[in-house]
C-alpha cells in the first residue's frame, strides 16, 4: 500500500492544464487555488508535460506550448514515472498527490475506483468541483499547522 | 522563485495499476541507487520566462472555448505523424 498521500499535492491532467491556459473557466479557477498558495504543489511527470505541450501545440501553436511547458516545469514538483504509465495517474501515484483534476469521467467510474482504491488514496475530481470545494483554511491547518495566513502568491505573476 | 528541494523517497516496489490500456508496474527499482531521490530541483530550478498573465493573454488570441480530447498517447502520436506528412 502506498503511503498516505499529501492533501496539498495536486495533479492536473493534460486536458485540464491545456484548458487552464487556452480557455480559463473552471480549470483556471482550480489551478489558481494552487498558484496562489506556495504550500499547495502541482505534481507532474515529464510525460504529462509532454502530453500537455503536444495538445497545446495542436490547438494553439508550438511556441506558446513550449513557453507554457517551461512555466509548468518551473513550478511543478517533478516526479519520475515508468515508461508506458498513464501520465496523470502516475504523477499522482509517484508524487503522493491526494488530488487529481480531470475531465475524464472514466477515471471517476466505479470500475476505475475499484482498480485504484486498493492501491492509492486519490480523489479524482473535475476542476469545477475542486475549485468549489477547495478549503484553504482547513487544508492549511492540516498540512502546515496554525492559522491560515491567506494567499501568499500572485496567481498571475 | 528560488531553488526548491524535495525529498520524496524512492519506492522500491509498488503495486500494479491498470487503467485505460496503461499498466503501472513498479516492481523494479526506478533508479540504480536505492538512496537516490526521485528528483531534486535544487540545482536546476528552471527560469520562469513568462508570467501566467502573459501566457493567458497570448492564449486568448486563439479564441478556444473548450478543450475536449479523449485521445490516448497513441492517438496523439498518430496526429503528430499526420501533421508531419
Amino acid at each position: 500500500m502506498a503511503e498516505r498521500p499529501n492533501p496539498a499535492r495536486v495533479v492536473a491532467d493534460h486536458e485540464v492544464l491545456a484548458t487552464d491556459l487556452l480557455v480559463g473557466g473552471d480549470a483556471r479557477d482550480a489551478l489558481d487555488h494552487v498558484r496562489r498558495h506556495s504550500w499547495v504543489e502541482l505534481v507532474a511527470s515529464d510525460p504529462l508535460l509532454e502530453r500537455t505541450e503536444r495538445l497545446v501545440s495542436v490547438l494553439a501553436d508550438p511556441e506558446l506550448a513550449a513557453d507554457h511547458r517551461a512555466r509548468l516545469e518551473a513550478e511543478r514538483v517533478a516526479v519520475e514515472q515508468p515508461e508506458g504509465d498513464h501520465p496523470a495517474l502516475a504523477s499522482a501515484y509517484q508524487g503522493q498527490a491526494a488530488q487529481l483534476l480531470s475531465y475524464d469521467d472514466r477515471l471517476r467510474s466505479a470500475k476505475a475506483g475499484l482498480t485504484l482504491q486498493p492501491r492509492v488514496s486519490l480523489s479524482v475530481r473535475p476542476p469545477d468541483a475542486f475549485a468549489r470545494l477547495f478549503d484553504p483554511e482547513s487544508l492549511y491547518e492540516a498540512v502546515e499547522g496554525g492559522e491560515y495566513p491567506g494567499p501568499d502568491r500572485d496567481p498571475r505573476a | 522563485m528560488g531553488p526548491r528541494r524535495f525529498d520524496l523517497r524512492v519506492l522500491l516496489s509498488a503495486p500494479t495499476i491498470s487503467f485505460d490500456g496503461y499498466t503501472s508496474n513498479h516492481d523494479t527499482k526506478p533508479l540504480d541507487s536505492g538512496d537516490a531521490p526521485f528528483f531534486s530541483l535544487a540545482d536546476e530550478a528552471p527560469t520562469m520566462t513568462a508570467s501566467w498573465a502573459a501566457l493567458f493573454e497570448r492564449a486568448e488570441a486563439y479564441d478556444i472555448d473548450r478543450v475536449e480530447i479523449r485521445a490516448t498517447a497513441d492517438d496523439l502520436s498518430t496526429e503528430e505523424e499526420g501533421d508531419d506528412g
